[in-house]
């Protein structure tokens, strides 16, 4: 009651409004407050089915599970990761083979060498050498020089001689070396097989120039 | 696998928090990760089994799985679910495991699909009726997000905070794309149907 005479008074302002009888223009289809409350509960499941959106056949299916095992699968797992465990295990205390760096690193350096030796790269304005020619040009004084005694032993060199050149060497030995009556025959001996060696090594060189030609 | 920030938390239950003790403690590892195992061997098996649908591919992945999370204990949050660190290892070895497979026999993402198609028709322990067959070839033609959350929400009834703790991905993301799976997997039971 307060409300509405609270309401009239501050209408006191407005005589037509207060004259006017109160009624609602808007009207709703019928039935409309029967069916709001299932048209609400219906647009609560909507949103719960938006969470949940399963369709009409999903819904009606049985979630079976299509994927079988073999017997007693999993009573066996726990063993078979056991297992796997312990050879893993087993495999990390074993210790691994370590090849020291510096072994690497100069085992590296090698290679890289004997490339770099024999793919070695002819500079712009030289002309590409020809080892072999010009150690083919050299004196035997020379070419022994060279090659250092070091690094040959003198058998190696008596070996690479012609056979004029180790005439000179053979009269050397003979003039110079005082050998006992049987040492002599021996290294007569050997001296004989050095020639027929050197014979047969003029012999094939002579072949492979007829060949190449 | 997507936004780190809105990773959820899941937390151990009562029966993993009594695990975690032994297993992060110096004695009793060997037991309480067997425990860990027969709890979720299970689980675990489908969870990798949906995923690459053959039950010698999910025997080596469970395998692998295991292995990898008994060697990262040491990396486990003891705050976090149990449960869902091993789900997220298992989902990753799954994934791991058909990419490999893809790379090895240069494989386009067509040829998984069609070789996941063949393990399921012609793969041995495999049972189900006609519409449950068909069912499992629909979910196979999703992309690999949605294959995921369809599983794991449709069959495992995993909760979507868990899914969010397993694949890090927000739970609003996860609900798009179970949305979208499923009007596709619709879709295609009522084409086939």
């Amino acid at each position: 009651m307060k409300e509405s005479r609270d309401h009239s008074d501050e209408l006191q302002d407005a005589p037509h409004l207060r004259k006017l009888r109160k009624k609602e223009p808007f009207q709703v289809p019928d039935a409309y407050f029967e069916e709001l409350s299932n048209k609400l509960a219906r647009q609560v499941a909507g949103e719960a089915s938006e969470e949940e959106p399963e369709g009409d056949i999903l819904q009606r299916m049985d979630k079976t599970n299509v994927f079988k095992t073999p017997d007693a699968y999993f009573e066996g797992i726990l063993g078979k990761f056991e297992k796997r465990r312990d050879s893993d295990e087993e495999k990390s205390k074993t210790p691994r083979r370590i090849i020291p760096f510096g072994y690497i690193i100069s085992v590296a350096a090698a290679i890289f060498l004997l490339l770099f030796i024999f793919f070695k790269p002819d500079t712009p304005g030289n002309p590409p050498r020809n080892e072999f020619a010009e150690l083919e040009a050299l004196p035997l004084e020379d070419l022994i020089a060279e090659v250092a005694p070091e690094q040959l032993s003198e058998d190696m060199i008596l070996s690479g001689l012609s056979g004029k050149e180790w005439e000179i060497v053979e009269e050397e030995i003979s003039d110079d070396w005082e050998l006992e009556e049987g040492e002599k025959e021996n290294m007569d001996e050997l001296i004989d097989d050095m020639d027929i060696y050197l014979l047969e090594d003029e012999l094939d060189k002579l072949e492979g120039i007829e060949i190449l030609n | 696998m997507g936004d780190e920030s809105s990773q959820i938390l899941i937390m151990p239950t009562v029966e993993e928090k009594e695990l975690l003790v032994q297993l992060i403690g110096p004695d009793d590892k060997h037991a309480a990760f067997a425990q860990l195992i027969k709890l979720y061997q299970r689980s675990l098996y489908f969870h990798i089994r949906r995923i690459v649908i053959s039950h010698e591919d999910a025997d080596d992945v469970l395998q692998n799985a295991l292995l990898k999370a008994w060697k990262n204990l040491a990396s486990f949050r003891a705050e976090a679910s149990l449960k869902t660190w091993l789900y997220r290892i298992a989902t990753n070895e799954s994934l791991t495991f058909l990419k490999q497979r893809q790379r090895r026999s240069f494989q386009g993402i067509e040829d998984l699909q069609n070789d996941l198609r063949h393990s399921l028709s012609h793969g041995p322990y495999i049972d189900g009726d006609e519409i449950q067959m068909k069912l499992q070839k629909a979910i196979l033609q999703l992309p690999e997000r949605q294959r995921l959350v369809f599983n794991m929400r449709y069959f495992e009834e995993l909760k979507y905070d868990e899914i969010s703790s397993i694949l890090e991905v927000t739970t609003g993301s996860l609900k798009a794309s179970y949305h979208h799976a499923v009007k596709k997997v619709e879709k295609f039971l009522l084409e086939e149907m």
